[in-house]
């Protein structure tokens, strides 16, 4: 449980004169939800960026189940058990929902060329365990009534559902969540919750970006803060709500006495 | 759900009846000229389909297919003329020689993206089609490539063999090609690795952040397609017989993307009706002296104003506003 399932080491990345992470260090323990809030601009995008290689860090590691994965490409990074989603919303909209968790799962098969080709049987194995995962997590994240659906029809709450059900069908180890309650109405973020709630039962570990209080107070176990690429503070939400710096760096120096 | 479930096996035997259809006719059709103008339509049906993977299903839009289809027609003639090798090998030959230009521009070409990938496979189809023109010692330039045979004969057990001597025979060669190519390409478009290849085009970041290298899938459905658009040039180069730079030319190239926009991108029969309506009317309207790209480019502009999913699209529009709820 207490096990270090992902290390950040002095991780620095500058965008020409700016530098957008401060060689941050922190760590992610297996089996917990982990937090990262943080005025705009303070560069929580760019830390998970960096995590999942869309970014090259310009210093530091990240270790990944004490493997190192710095600037690896993103498409090995989810091979090796790193699953993302974006802050924009984003799912395969001309498809359907189905259509879009099947290809979620298609980095765990082969699909090998001269297979496709004669239609081998052990490529209709793999197409079927593609199929059967995203029936499996269809139900997981309650769209089997919307199965047919084109995804970009979807409601925004419904599509922060199928993107987060996409990352899950890659099975992945650690999930990282940016804003999933972004662009969502207030009485639908407590289903948003749940789904979180239910995915850490699984046994995935979860790092989310957020900015509503109810969720970034109830949910995680850990929290740390950023502000101008540095770590202010880390602790339980609670007690990091309560710390000075962090309300100097929401709120400005004459509220935080 | 229903409706699509009864519409399957509907699908499957107009098919069937289209293949039997295609196979009958050398034996009531006699004329030489309607066999020939079927023969020309299979050949650009094929590299349009060929086309229609990179671009209709894969999102890349590559502007260098008729450089592809002229490489592989001109490394036929080459093979067959100044090497003297028999048809079949330099088959294969003209195809892999195809597919490893294919390889050496896709590397670098593939790392670009949207317009730039259109413009650097276009500007390559220039080059391709000067180094045929100028490099005389080895093509003939301007003066093209004469007398290519046409296919060897396919020798059978108790010494018969296929002869490719007449036009039905050549007719059947390139049909089945055309069958073959048109089979691969529905086998991979429908498996996980044309799901790949679609997903790329929905979003390459999405994609790549579900675990799958954007750059392998498109390398591997640029290779594919580079590998049927050198195949049929084999075919154009033996059965025409003669081959010219102009065959390699960015001409090709926009005539075979007018048949995918026409006929219906990314979809299976949109190449096929688009390479087979617009290659016969320009055949039957051999007489009439209006411009082909002209009339194209009209065309053209009429069917992105108010067709965008071509002839296919259009259809399908169609045909789920009759059919009430309808299925997909």
């Amino acid at each position: 449980m207490n096990e270090k399932l992902l290390e950040v080491k002095g991780v620095c990345k500058d965008f020409g004169g700016l530098r957008a992470i401060d060689n941050l260090e922190f760590h992610i323990r297996e089996g917990e939800i982990f937090s990262i809030i943080g005025p705009n601009g303070s560069g929580k995008t760019t830390l998970f960026n960096v995590i999942t290689g869309f970014y090259p860090a310009t210093g530091g590691k990240v270790i990944f189940k004490g493997e190192d994965i710095t600037n690896l490409k993103p498409f090995t990074i989810a091979q090796k058990g790193i699953a993302r989603t974006f802050q924009l919303t984003t799912v395969f909209t001309r498809d359907t929902v189905l259509d879009n968790l099947i290809i979620g799962h298609r980095l765990r098969i082969k699909a090998g060329l001269v297979g496709t080709i004669l239609g081998s049987h052990s490529n209709q194995e793999e197409e079927r365990r593609c199929r059967e995962k995203a029936e499996e997590i269809l139900e997981f994240i309650e769209l089997t009534r919307q199965k047919n659906m084109i995804a970009g029809n979807l409601t925004q709450e419904a599509q922060k559902r199928l993107s987060i059900g996409m990352a899950l069908a890659t099975d992945p180890q650690l999930l990282l969540l940016d804003e999933p309650t972004g662009g969502v109405n207030f009485k639908e973020i407590s289903s948003l919750v749940s789904l979180i709630e239910k995915i850490k039962e699984k046994k995935v570990t979860i790092c989310l970006i957020e900015h509503k209080m109810k969720v970034a107070m109830d949910i995680p176990d850990r929290t740390m803060v950023l502000s101008y690429g540095r770590k202010i503070t880390e602790g339980s939400p609670r007690q990091v709500s309560q710390d000075r710096r962090v309300i100097e760096a929401y709120l400005g120096k004459s509220y935080a006495a | 759900m229903e409706t699509a479930a009864k519409l399957f096996p509907t699908r499957k035997l107009i098919v069937l009846l289209l293949i039997i259809f295609a196979f009958t006719i050398p034996f009531f059709v006699t004329s030489r000229f309607i066999l020939h103008i079927l023969i020309m339509c299979c050949i650009w049906a094929m590299a349009a389909t060929s086309m229609n993977l990179i671009m209709g299903y894969t999102g890349q839009v590559n502007l260098a297919h008729g450089a592809f289809f002229g490489i592989g027609a001109y490394s036929a003639g080459l093979l067959i003329l100044k090497l003297g090798i028999n048809f079949w090998p330099a088959l294969i030959l003209a195809c892999a020689i195809t597919v490893f230009l294919g390889f050496l521009i896709g590397l670098p070409a593939l790392r670009t993206k949207g317009s730039y990938f259109a413009i650097g496979t276009m500007c390559f189809n220039v080059i391709v089609t000067v180094i045929i023109d100028s490099w005389e010692g080895l093509t003939e330039g301007a003066r093209g490539l004469l007398g290519i045979p046409r296919p060897a004969p396919i020798p059978l057990p108790f010494g018969r063999e296929i002869t490719f001597t007449s036009i039905g025979a050549n007719y059947y060669l390139i049909l089945i090609s055309l069958l073959l190519t048109i089979l691969i390409i529905y086998r991979i478009v429908h498996s996980m690795m044309g799901r790949t290849f679609m997903a790329i085009r929905g979003n390459e970041e999405l994609a790549e952040s579900l675990g799958m290298s954007a750059m392998k899938a498109k390398l591997l459905s640029f290779l594919i397609s580079t590998f049927f658009a050198g195949w049929a040039g084999v075919l154009y180069a033996a059965y025409i017989g003669f081959l010219s730079p102009e065959i390699s030319d960015y001409h090709v190239t926009f005539e075979l993307l007018t048949f995918c926009l026409i006929g219906g991108l990314g979809t299976m029969v949109g190449p096929l009706i688009g390479a087979f309506i617009l290659t016969l009317t320009s055949e039957l309207l051999h007489g009439i002296a209006i411009p082909r790209l002209v009339a194209y480019g009209f065309v053209l502009i009429i069917i992105m104003i108010f067709l965008r999913g071509g002839i296919t699209g259009g259809v399908r529009t169609l045909w789920l506003s009759l059919g009430r709820k309808g299925g997909r």
